[in-house]
């Protein structure tokens, strides 16, 4: 492994609840978060709070208007809707519901309907708006977070993986109730902060879209040392992390991918 | 070259016949298939009554029984649900046991469920163990013509369904079916030109063509509405996803391993009568 790549610092600070938060290590980022057509993970309002700009990809607009008074059912349904509106409504919106975008506009929400466009995703459209869109001038100073990218059709969740790969230099993390994924790209080494209390103790670090024939890891309970990995051979699946600490050095692009502890407290 | 290749390259036939009511797939003069069903510790699908009257062999992976136990009764919501429960009973059940109710792993075994209860290999997971059984176990069995239908592959943490993908590549030369309620998985081998005969009452028009374990540098299709032709697929690129099904056959040759998906058309009519 090249002893002068680059590390990279990833750390999940966005699950921690708000008290809880420091000066984080790397330095602060600036975050977004996008919203896929399917059921908002309980701490979705967690991650709307952290983010400086909220984007629907088409029927994850149904699942916002519908979703967030169902996580706060002492509350006015209205009410917490109007808390919880999105900046931008994106994709084909052949999912959207008529109420539901009605009830956006007329809140001043943009909705771009871009169903011109059949070569990319709804997420890679969504991605690419916020790369372009959002408040912060150093690109690696920007995190996306994703929700509703993981489970549903497979074909939707392969391609939202697909979108982390064709926007490898960019930090994009897709979370459900169980779990987050991201890129780990190949061309950096990294150091992964385990926020131990909202995230571990599963792990693994899958090597999607071609094999590695060399990745080393410390601070899980089984590590890699310059070992191989690949689909029909082995992949680093129900690992443990150990340490707080978990550096991760590939020839390959891997998927990390961390269980995330329930309940997660507001 | 890929023209080549292909006279060289014997063809592999797939139809999902294990989604039509058994008393169809009788009628018809398919050629046999003998299927056993491996559920794995998710929610079942809808539809899993109808893939259970099809397996000849049904495996719970430990918690897979609870699965079992607890959601086929609510399949059939107006008939009693202990004689739903005496009805679909496993053959075996395997694993470490870790998650199986004690409640449910006696029921199953006083009703004469063969328990393997064993942590021996931790380097494999559940899936893989009763592919291994499956095989190892069915030595009478035509291989050749043997499907292994599986439940609750999908879903869940992410690393236990990439777990459960691998699985799919270690024993590629076997046919395996992944199945929820959204879709259908399986692997398309490197080794073969491959048939996909669409049952089109069931499945579609949904589908994609994965290329997860490496990059395919010339893939071919017919049948689909965006057909690839000689086309590179790799991540960071250009994989086929939501691609459709145009024509009741579906052809893909390829010189790397791929995931084929394509989506149910629910709700699945299972014709039983319980």
């Amino acid at each position: 492994m090249a002893p002068e790549m680059e590390l990279m610092s990833h750390a999940s600070t966005f699950l921690l609840p708000h008290q809880h938060q420091h000066q984080p290590d790397p330095p602060a980022l600036t975050y977004a978060l996008i919203v896929l057509n399917q059921r908002l993970p309980r701490f979705a309002p967690l991650l709307w709070n952290r983010a400086q700009l909220r984007v629907c990809a088409d029927g994850g607009a149904n699942r916002l208007y519908d979703g967030m008074p169902e996580l706060f059912p002492d509350q006015n349904p209205e009410e917490v809707r109007l808390r919880y509106t999105p900046d931008v409504i994106k994709g084909d919106l052949d999912s959207i519901r008529d109420d539901v975008k009605d009830f956006y506009l007329n809140l001043g929400v943009r909705v771009v309907d871009e169903s011109h466009d059949q070569d990319t995703t709804d997420l890679h459209k969504c991605v690419a708006y916020v790369s372009n869109s959002a408040p912060v001038e150093d690109k690696s100073k920007l995190c996306i977070l994703v929700v509703g990218a993981l489970g549903g059709r497979f074909d939707h969740e392969i391609g939202n993986i697909n979108v982390l790969h064709r926007f490898s230099n960019l930090r994009i993390v897709l979370l459900s109730d169980d779990c987050l994924i991201h890129l780990l790209p190949k061309t950096h080494s990294h150091m992964i902060h385990v926020q131990l209390p909202v995230e571990g103790p599963h792990c693994g670090l899958i090597p999607i879209g071609a094999p590695s024939a060399r990745t080393s890891t410390t601070g899980l309970q089984w590590n890699l040392s310059d070992t191989a990995m690949s689909f029909g051979g082995l992949i680093s699946t129900s690992n443990v992390v150990k340490e707080d600490k978990i550096t991760v050095s590939s020839d390959a692009d891997l998927i990390w991918t961390i269980s995330i502890k329930k309940p997660i407290q507001e | 070259m890929v023209s080549r290749l292909v006279q060289n390259m014997k063809v592999m036939k797939h139809a999902a016949t294990f989604l039509l009511p058994p008393s169809v797939v009788s009628a018809t003069n398919r050629s046999a298939q003998t299927y056993a069903l491996v559920v794995l510790n998710q929610q079942i699908p809808k539809f899993t009554p109808l893939l259970w009257s099809h397996a000849k062999l049904r495996i719970c992976a430990d918690g897979g029984a609870n699965r079992i136990f607890d959601g086929v009764p609510k399949l059939f919501p107006d008939q009693n649900q202990l004689n739903i429960q005496h009805r679909y009973i496993p053959n075996v059940i395997k694993g470490d046991m870790d998650s199986i109710r004690p409640e449910v792993h006696k029921f199953y075994a006083e009703l004469g469920s063969e328990i393997i209860d064993k942590s021996e290999n931790q380097d494999t997971n559940d899936l893989h163990k009763c592919i291994s059984f499956i095989r190892e176990q069915t030595p009478a069995w035509d291989h050749s013509n043997l499907c292994i239908l599986v439940t609750g592959a999908l879903g869940g943490r992410f690393d236990h369904e990439a777990a459960n993908l691998n699985v799919l590549y270690v024993f590629s030369d076997m046919r395996i079916v992944f199945l929820s309620d959204d879709c259908q998985i399986r692997l398309l081998a490197r080794t073969h030109q491959h048939e996909i005969h669409i049952q089109s009452t069931v499945e579609g028009p949904h589908c994609g063509l994965f290329p997860i374990g490496g990059p395919s540098v010339s893939t071919t299709t017919t049948g689909l509405t965006w057909d690839l032709c000689n086309s590179e697929m790799r991540f960071g690129s250009m994989i086929s996803t939501s691609n459709k099904v145009r024509e009741e056959k579906v052809t893909v040759c390829s010189d790397a391993d791929l995931l084929w998906t394509i989506s149910l058309k629910t709700p699945i009519h299972m014709g039983l009568t319980c």
